[in-house]
């Protein structure tokens, strides 16, 4: 609580300084150094008024986040209080806020103002999340559109999971938003027509490289969820694609996140879809023998083996494969990827297996 | 007048990940992958031996390997037989590897060479007249290295060295991602680029004698593209055609060229009836992975993602015969269903007299490798 007290001081402060018409000067420390860096009211710099200028204004903020009672926000949020302040980059509002609250006052934005990572990720399924109170958090049904991952309050971390139907979960992350919302909206058409699919799919896609947020909630999954649910991955069989693979089984080098090492390279593959093949550009290829690099210095496993392999394929054919929602003529062309997802989540799902999909 | 294969014998599992090349020697299969093992498999089996057997597996780089290429010879003013194998790895490195008289045991590895980044397609050229080998690799930034190979033998004791003596640039910076030489005296070598042209140099006078273009009827806006990409390359054994495997959008199109006078002297293909390959026509339904002539030169095998091996009587530009892959020709059938694909990756035809086995002698064999990590070999049949 001193720290919050320290914050009311500092705006005191700011407050007497304007009056007393002397110039104002802030401390304040960042990640990247550790000893402390100050701004001044009146600096030479153009830059250093600007960046005075947020901190000044996320200061205020912060002051009224507190006094609103700390209702649920996101970073989002408190940028487009002022896009003006923070030039119009989200990035620099995040940053300024981490520098005062995190580096500077060391308190959490999560714990102590209730301010979280804005969600960018989106999830669709067939599951609920019941809180301790077991007042229902997360309520997903097949019928449903998608939605927003929720922010991780307390109350969210502290739920238990549970199921409309008996079956074993499972739960697939789609590299791409557009790949995801086309099969959230077939499986919602099959749901209604009651065709055969499984039945406690949840399927989360972080909108390309997923964001803190979207890893930390696939990870709560893992620790809610039954040990024996499959997670399976559906990316672009590129060097981008299997990047994200990697790093939502292996975690990024920074992340306070852990991997996810059960995740399965469900597709696509190369060799499964040549409606997405395109030519691999000389980036590609430089990009592509670096991540075989990287690979060789994790453990080896199955699943390592299958993307050195499929990194070396595309490779030798010179070929990368996208998982496109429109095809060249730029007609809709979901139906074949849509059941292609499909048909690999049967061919994981625990129970005798059908065939594995197959169409060119 | 349609040839018969016999399929006499396979590696199932072979290596842990795609095959991607197969060479012959005298004594020796070597079959090269992206688990970055090459498999010596022995020739000379006995009856009763599989190949998995007496198989020697030489690890070689973990980024695995994509390409190889041998050299194979009785080395003038000695009696040492020298086989030389460069084996081309994802790093962009090569390694060579060099065993005496046809005894593994001798087996080494070059040291101190200069190929450590940046290489791709590997070739050696052994010159008949004994006078000037070989060695050229392309590589990424789009040069090829034109090398002297210099191999010494003092007893059994063998120096291997390389001299560059050039390289061979084309105007624009494509990717020169397949590469074959003349076995043949006019020192010819043929490189084919990305963008579907292929150049054939003379490798005296570092000159473009003639470039083939691709035929490709979809052009593509992007500079340095094209869906026509050249494959595979091979000279016939006089070195008086080349064969061009190129990329025809999901088919595969095979086209011989005279290297003489530079011209295209015709396709292969499967006969169709379909209206719609009426311009083209294909030579297989699916990308060409692997070429080769028999030692006759009348004869020409091509395989690839079709899943089949298709033999070409180069004369008459007539198939004579299909040989169908399947995950089921191997004997072990435990497999990885995500990733074994019988998809054939390349093939080359075993001279008569170097297979063991019944018609072994008087018939050619052929060597199929395929992503579904399986060695088949196959023989002519009749003449038993």
């Amino acid at each position: 609580m001193s720290s919050l007290n320290h914050l009311f001081q500092i705006w005191h402060n700011i407050l007497i300084n304007f009056e007393g018409m002397q110039e104002l000067a802030i401390q304040y420390k960042s990640r990247n150094y550790d000893k402390r860096q100050s701004l001044t009211q009146f600096s030479h710099q153009e830059s250093n008024l600007i960046r005075f200028n947020s901190y000044i204004k996320i200061i205020k903020l912060l002051i009224q986040q507190i006094r609103i009672n700390k209702n649920i926000t996101t970073i989002r949020d408190f940028y487009y209080r002022d896009v003006q302040v923070f030039q119009g980059k989200s990035s620099n509002c995040k940053d300024t806020l981490v520098s005062i609250v995190e580096h500077s006052l060391q308190l959490s934005l999560e714990k102590d103002f209730n301010i979280y990572p804005s969600q960018k990720g989106l999830m669709y399924g067939n599951f609920k999340l019941r809180s301790t109170s077991s007042r229902i958090v997360i309520d997903l049904h097949y019928e449903s559109e998608p939605s927003m991952i929720p922010l991780l309050t307390p109350d969210i971390e502290a739920a238990v999971a549970s199921y409309s139907v008996g079956e074993t979960p499972m739960v697939i992350l789609v590299e791409k938003e557009a790949v995801f919302k086309s099969f959230c909206y077939f499986i919602q058409n099959s749901a209604q027509h009651e065709r055969d699919i499984p039945r406690n799919m949840i399927i989360i896609t972080g909108k390309g490289f997923p964001d803190l947020l979207t890893r930390r909630f696939v990870n709560l999954l893992d620790k809610k969820l039954p040990r024996e649910t499959s997670f399976l991955g559906f990316v672009d069989s590129d060097v981008y694609g299997l990047n994200i693979l990697q790093n939502y089984r292996f975690g990024s080098r920074t992340a306070t996140v852990p991997g996810l090492s059960k995740l399965r390279y469900a597709g696509v593959y190369l060799l499964d879809y040549c409606h997405g093949w395109l030519e691999i550009t000389e980036r590609d290829r430089s990009l592509m023998v670096s991540s075989i690099r990287k690979l060789l210095s994790l453990d080896e496993d199955s699943e390592t083996r299958h993307i050195h392999r499929e990194i070396t394929r595309g490779l030798v054919l010179l070929k990368k494969c996208e998982m496109n929602v429109y095809n060249e003529a730029g007609t809709v062309a979901t139906t074949g990827m849509n059941n292609y997802i499909l048909g690999k989540i049967k061919y994981f799902a625990p129970r005798p297996r059908d065939l594995l999909p197959h169409f060119t | 007048m349609g040839k018969q294969y016999i399929a006499t014998g396979n590696a199932p599992q072979a290596h842990k990940s795609d095959i991607l090349g197969v060479e012959i020697t005298a004594r020796y299969t070597i079959t090269a992958s992206s688990d970055g093992y090459a498999n010596y498999w022995d020739n000379q089996l006995r009856e009763n031996q599989s190949p998995n057997d007496t198989v020697n597996r030489q690890f070689i780089n973990k980024t695995g390997i994509h390409h190889i290429s041998s050299y194979e010879n009785i080395l003038p003013d000695s009696t040492v037989k020298v086989v030389l194998v460069a084996l081309v790895c994802f790093d962009g490195s090569i390694t060579f590897q060099y065993f005496i008289n046809d005894d593994i045991s001798t087996i080494k590895v070059v040291e101190g060479h200069p190929f450590k980044s940046h290489c791709w397609a590997p070739g050696f050229h052994k010159d008949p007249e004994s006078k000037q080998d070989y060695f050229l690799i392309t590589q990424a930034t789009g040069a090829t290295l034109v090398n002297h190979l210099n191999i010494v033998a003092k007893d059994e004791d063998v120096t291997i060295s390389f001299e560059k003596v050039g390289e061979m640039t084309p105007k624009k910076s494509v990717f020169p991602n397949s590469l074959a030489v003349s076995p043949a005296t006019d020192k010819k070598v043929a490189i084919g680029y990305v963008n579907g042209d292929v150049y054939l140099y003379d490798l005296i006078l570092f000159k473009a004698l003639y470039t083939f273009q691709s035929t490709e009827l979809q052009l593509t806006n992007k500079p340095g593209k094209s869906s026509a990409i050249p494959r595979v390359l091979k000279f016939s054994p006089g070195g008086k055609l080349l064969a061009v495997a190129r990329d025809s959008q999901s088919s595969g199109a095979l086209t011989l060229y005279d290297v003489q006078y530079g011209e295209n002297v015709g396709n292969l293909a499967m006969p169709s009836h379909s209206t719609s390959t009426s311009i083209g026509g294909f030579a297989h339904n699916g990308w060409i992975m692997g070429l080769s002539f028999d030692s006759t030169g009348e004869t020409l095998a091509s395989c690839g993602f079709d899943r089949c091996v298709r033999i070409w009587n180069v004369e008459t530009r007539e198939r004579e015969a299909t040989i169908g892959l399947s995950i089921t020709d191997l004997e072990d059938t435990e497999h990885d269903e995500m990733m074994d694909k019988s998809i054939a990756s390349g093939l080359a035809f075993i001279k008569p007299g170097l297979r063991a086995g019944p018609g072994g002698d008087n018939n050619e064999g052929l060597c199929v490798v395929s992503f579904d990590r399986g060695v088949r070999w196959f023989r002519e049949a009749g003449g038993v």
